[in-house]
């Protein structure tokens, strides 16, 4: 498909247009944070880096209303209840604009958990076929990026339906899918220069450093799974907070709960972390993961064991892992634990085991 | 260099102390040179891995509790020996149970004003001098006015020299800051009522729900049976509601009333950058007018809101209301 | 739309009783009849129970599927959910998903010696499959059932525990904790019971289920008696939300009690990471 040209100042316009036909989730400037807002006039849509969380909310929200209901007391008898329930509103088309690349890929991963591990999600699915992404590919890798060691690249187009290549004075636009030709319908093609410029910044992309061979992964993790002292020791800083699941692309646990407003009331999908000593906890009392350590090894084994024997497969020479490398855990911990040193702790500790 | 000799100074007191230690919290190196990451030391190759600098953020007071029965070495700034006085003074820990490695301190960076100069996300170094902190960047070195990048709470701070140590590791240093003069809040008072809670609805309405900020508390001590997550009594909902975000924060800020001692956890664990010091700012300066009490300074008081005089001397009696 | 996995069925209850102090019984059936014709499951399956307003939870249909006039499910008094459905009555409406996970193998049992060990109101599963099999009673060999509880009143199901003693097909051995006056039963754990008994192996298979205690220690017995991993049966209980194993925090390993479970074999348990 022919590449268009998005000049800067031309942006906001461009996001305008988009906001006409779809629900726009555009990253703005916050303080110190980018976050995700739903398209309002006054926005300045800023891309200059990825945004604090990942776009994980548009197909996972972080409340969704599952069902709502309505009790009605019978007039005659007081005692007697009736109870109706109704399906929960289809959501609106979507577009998400400067999503990262790791986050793009992230789609499919959750596809994995929603659609493909058994019972069909019909309200994730309606969801992820209204959604387009229009990514903008990295110039450069963070020092919490690791994207390459999960099969992507600051330039991956795994997921997306426009990629925007940052140029002198915009981005070099290319549709991916149908979809995203549409959105670009209205750009004219880009100039031969500013090709030129791209394919000169393409040719010198950073190269990302080495990236260790996760195929051992699973099988050293789980050979690890009952050296208590080694995941103490990896969890002995963790806060058992929900930044890093929150933040995080690929994770999907949620919790299910009523929110009651006297006879009327909805069951509602909440994001869930599994670093909370609660998501465990039984009624019983009886709590098989009561130890922070225990959490940590589930979040850590669910993304390089779990998940990689779940869904068998290889993406750039590396197993699929439920993790796309975006490095929102580790930028953003409030104590700076890396899920990186913690694979390769297990890599080499698992090794002669 | 002062601080190297001071880290290896450490390094010898934590191995002197390690055999009568469980183990000792201090800090490592975290991801990058700008990042100093929580470490339990329990061998001298762990001890070997100790840092002290201004990357050294976190108030490792917060690990503290729930470690009854364990005999524990901490590593604390003098503000965060100011939580260890206060979860003293709340008998939630027991002091014959710790060694407290004091370090004074001149500052430590907030990384939310170093974000705002210069673009750290591919820092390859950081040296820090007496009055600037030079950032070794991809594209060169950039130097910082050091003042300009410290915490706010350091450039206020009156407790440079940890309140409670075993062992001092100085110099000492000169306190750096006056009496508080609540310039911030005293600011954002000035805002009409409509226009402070217009900026506490778009600050809050990014929150994620994370409880970063009270996990990361030293003092916000109920954790997996705190009010914001139960559902018998059913005080908050689950949804990611603006109404529920800020009930929390109020909840918070109330419960830490006279016993914040504004390490300033919360807010640097927000992912979101949301400043919720500001709400216990504003408690801590109510409760020093009220009853001039400032939280975590003397192991021996009784914290305001811990007990009460039939008579208070700055509370004006309604009278009986009924 | 359709494929909303989290859309239960109406219900209503159509009979509650006591069963001990904090355990009660419901009976139900789908609001719909043809629902209800309709509705089958196998020993050992759950569903998840909705009162509207203060959740869902999973329990295991302990109603065998050979008696569906109604489905019974019994109920611990321990949470959010479960403190509401104490204050249900006959008559009132409740939401059902299911039947959701896996079942006890009743084809491999056939033709074998069982041993149901349960404690508490870990009776709930064994019940199901305990009638299942007194409904096709020719289909299996000897049948023994020991159950314990904390006390005579803490026993589930004791109209029954006396029909099942008064049988002549099958050995009922109760034993409880603290014995009151009135007490005719076993004293003691439900673990040394079966050691006492001295059950026979051969062509057998245990079946368990009760508190976490309790099963270690039974399993530990049943191995003493020649149980090998493959004669041993047991559920597991893990909070669980949706049930269609997406939520993701009843994982054990990269397997879902909610689904892969929650009946599980001492051999497949063994081969899991020991997360429970």
């Amino acid at each position: 498909m022919v590449a268009r040209f998005l000049a800067d100042d031309a942006l906001t316009r461009q996001a305008e247009t988009w906001a006409r036909d779809y629900r726009l989730l555009a990253p703005v400037r916050e303080g110190q944070a980018v976050v995700y807002r739903t398209w309002a006039p006054d926005m300045r849509p800023f891309l200059g880096r990825p945004p604090t969380a990942s776009a994980k909310q548009a197909l996972l929200p972080q409340t969704e209303n599952l069902l709502t209901y309505t009790y009605r007391k019978e007039p005659t008898d007081l005692t007697r209840t009736e109870v109706f329930l109704a399906e929960p509103l289809p959501p609106e088309p979507t577009v998400v604009l400067g999503a990262r690349p790791c986050d793009a890929r992230a789609g499919k991963l959750l596809d994995r958990v929603f659609l493909e591990r058994g019972v069909k999600d019909e309200l994730y699915a309606r969801r992820r076929a209204a959604t387009l992404f229009v990514t903008v590919a990295c110039e450069s890798m963070e020092n919490t990026c690791f994207c390459h060691w999960t099969g992507g690249g600051p330039t991956s187009e795994e997921g997306s339906d426009v990629m925007l290549f940052p140029v002198s004075g915009g981005y070099v636009a290319r549709a991916i899918t149908e979809a995203g030709e549409k959105l670009l319908a209205a750009l004219p093609e880009a100039p031969a220069a500013t090709m030129e410029e791209l394919a000169g910044i393409l040719a010198h992309l950073p190269e990302p450093g080495p990236a260790p061979d996760l195929r051992q992964a699973p099988e050293r993790f789980l050979k690890l799974f009952d050296d208590m002292d080694f995941w103490t020791d990896e969890s002995a800083r963790c806060l058992s907070c929900g930044v890093c699941t929150y933040l995080c692309p690929t994770c999907s646990c949620f919790n299910i709960t009523d929110e009651d407003w006297g006879l009327k009331g909805k069951r509602v999908r909440t994001w869930d972390t599994c670093m909370s000593a609660l998501y465990t906890l039984e009624g019983s009392g009886h709590n098989p993961r009561s130890a922070r350590a225990q959490r940590l090894r589930n979040r850590v084994g669910h993304k390089f064991c779990y998940h990689p024997r779940e869904f068998p497969g290889e993406t750039g020479g590396q197993p699929e892992v439920s993790c796309t490398g975006c490095g929102r855990c580790i930028k953003s911990c409030p104590v700076s634990v890396d899920i990186r040193r913690i694979v390769r702790d297990i890599l080499e500790k698992g090794e002669g085991k | 260099m002062a601080e190297e000799s001071r880290t290896a100074r450490l390094i010898e007191a934590v191995k002197a102390e390690l055999p009568n230690l469980d183990f000792v919290l201090g800090y490592s190196r975290g991801f990058d040179a700008l990042h100093a990451t929580p470490i339990s030391v329990r061998t001298g190759a762990d001890a070997d891995q100790l840092v002290f600098d201004p990357t050294c953020v976190e108030n490792l007071a917060t690990s503290l509790y729930g470690q009854s029965g364990k005999r524990i070495g901490i590593v604390v700034k003098g503000c965060d020996s100011r939580s260890i006085i206060e979860l003293m003074q709340e008998k939630l820990i027991v002091r014959e149970n710790l060694v407290i490695f004091g370090m004074p301190c001149r500052g430590v960076l907030d990384l939310a004003k170093v974000r705002v100069r210069a673009d750290i996300t591919q820092a390859r170094g950081v040296a820090f001098g007496a009055e600037e902190v030079r950032l070794l960047l991809p594209d060169g070195e950039r130097v910082l006015p050091r003042r300009d990048v410290l915490a706010d709470k350091c450039l206020r701070c009156r407790y440079p020299n940890p309140l409670v140590a075993d062992h001092m590791i100085g110099p000492e240093v000169e306190r750096a800051g006056e009496e508080d003069s609540y310039a911030d809040l005293m600011a954002f008072e000035k805002l009409t009522e409509q226009e402070r809670f217009d900026f506490w609805k778009r600050q809050m309405s990014r929150c994620i729900r994370c409880y970063a900020c009270r996990n990361a508390c030293p003092l916000c001590v109920c954790k997996h049976v705190c009010l914001a997550d139960s559902r018998e009594p059913h005080w908050l909902s689950a949804e990611a509601n603006l109404q529920e975000k800020w009930l929390f924060q109020v909840m918070h800020a109330l419960h830490l009333a006279g016993r914040c001692t504004e390490c300033g956890e919360c807010q640097r664990s927000c992912p979101m950058g949301i400043p919720i010091l500001l709400l216990k700012r504003k408690m801590n300066r109510e409760l020093k007018e009220l009853f001039n009490y400032e939280a975590g300074v003397d192991p021996e008081a009784v914290p305001p809101l811990h007990t009460f005089q039939m008579e208070e001397e700055k509370i004006k009696d309604r009278g009986q209301l009924w | 739309m359709t494929g909303n996995p989290y859309m239960p069925q109406l219900a209503t209850i159509v009979e509650t009783f006591d069963e001990t102090p904090d355990i009660k019984t419901f009976r139900v059936v789908l609001l719909d009849p043809e629902a209800m014709a309709k509705f089958t499951f196998l020993p050992g399956q759950v569903a998840q129970l909705s009162a509207f307003g203060s959740g869902e939870s999973t329990f295991v249909i302990n109603s065998p599927p050979t008696r569906m006039d109604s489905l019974q499910f019994t109920v611990m008094r321990v949470g959010e959910l479960t403190h509401r459905l104490h204050t249900l009555k006959a008559g009132d409406p409740v939401g059902l998903r299911g039947p959701l996970g896996n079942h006890f193998d009743v084809e491999g049992m056939k033709g074998r010696d069982i041993v149901f060990i349960g404690g508490g109101v870990g009776m709930a599963p064994l019940r199901t499959l305990l009638l299942y099999m007194l409904d096709n009673r020719a289909d299996y060999g000897d049948i023994t059932l020991i159950y314990g509880g904390r006390s005579p009143e803490h026993l589930c199901y004791k109209a029954e525990l006396a029909e099942w003693t008064a049988r002549g097909d099958m050995r009922v051995e109760l034993t409880v904790d603290n014995p009151d006056k009135d007490w005719k039963g076993r004293v003691g754990v439900v673990p040394t019971v079966l050691t006492e008994l001295g059950t026979s192996a051969k062509n057998a298979v245990a079946v368990t289920c009760g508190p976490p205690i309790m099963i270690r220690f039974t399993i530990q017995a049943l191995e003493k008696l020649g149980f090998t991993d493959e004669q041993i049966v047991t559920t597991l209980e893990r909070r669980m939300k949706c049930g269609v194993g997406l939520c993701g925090r009843c994982n054990i390993g990269d397997k879902f009690v909610c689904v892969d479970g929650p009946v599980f074999t001492q051999a497949q348990l063994r081969g899991l990471p020991q997360e429970f």
